[in-house]
């Protein structure tokens, strides 16, 4: 089944890069972003090809996540419960900066999460994000993982720092920015 | 539902705390609130243990409630 998943991602990747091309271009991203959110239990099992440690390598297709039609999404069978605690484990080290929110950066669906990518923006790092909202076992599994009940949770070089009111302490107290010192930034 | 009442005490049970403000900001998207705590416990302890600390003290409200702001700080 995995290789399947590899195969239909990696397939998926170049559709994705050019439907995103079109997509941002054309279509406003709260209309892509309400069309998905109508069928969550479908739309659950093909984020988590997107979560998969393979899917990750190819930053343009972990990135696009939530700005692209059903369509374009991989399809995968389940996963169960113990895959996705590797999974998430798998994706915090993939990346060095990772947020977990609800929605994505363009497209936040909730006022918490909208404020920590705002403040991710503001410091101009490069990171990664993954919405919760789109599967039940990443939302649950990620909750478990890091022992925390909240969204959006923030892991910095494989570490948790925090949600969003923690985030937002260190922004202002300028422990953030010294956190992001040699991260990575976008061009 | 979870209420100011159930949150204050829990946290005055298990923190002791200085100083403590629940407000109830459930307007926005579903059961919310805004929790600023002082407390000797904190003392010494990071942000993060901090809120930990909070979210152990409410137990079984952190999955009733839909959003929870934490301002923990020591005296």
């Amino acid at each position: 089944m995995r290789t399947n998943v590899r195969r239909i991602a990696h397939r998926a990747t170049t559709v994705l890069s050019a439907a995103s091309a079109r997509a941002s271009s054309s279509v406003p991203s709260a209309t892509l972003a309400k069309s998905r959110s109508t069928s969550p239990s479908t739309s659950s099992v093909r984020h988590l090809a997107r979560v998969s440690s393979h899917a990750t390598r190819t930053r343009s297709f972990a990135s696009s996540a939530d700005d692209t039609h059903d369509d374009f999404k991989p399809k995968v069978n389940s996963v169960n419960a113990g895959d996705i605690k590797d999974v998430i484990e798998g994706d915090v080290k993939a990346n060095e900066v990772l947020i977990y929110m609800k929605g994505s950066p363009s497209a936040p669906q909730c006022g918490f999460s909208n404020m920590a990518c705002r403040i991710l923006d503001h410091h101009g790092v490069d990171y990664a994000s993954r919405n919760v909202l789109a599967s039940d076992e990443l939302r649950n599994g990620i909750k478990e993982f890091s022992a925390w009940p909240t969204i959006p949770q923030l892991y910095v070089k494989g570490e948790f720092v925090g949600g969003s009111d923690i985030m937002m302490n260190m922004h202002q107290s300028g422990e953030l920015a010294d956190l992001f010192k040699d991260v990575k930034k976008r061009a | 539902m979870s209420s100011v009442e159930e949150i204050e005490r829990l946290l005055t049970d298990a923190l002791a705390p200085t100083e403590l403000d629940v407000v109830d900001v459930s307007a926005s998207c579903g059961s919310a609130f805004d929790v600023s705590i002082v407390s000797a416990k904190f003392t010494g302890v990071g942000r993060l243990q901090r809120h930990r600390m909070v979210h152990e003290a409410l137990g079984d409200v952190m999955s009733r409630v839909h959003a929870m702001k934490i301002d923990a700080k020591a005296p």
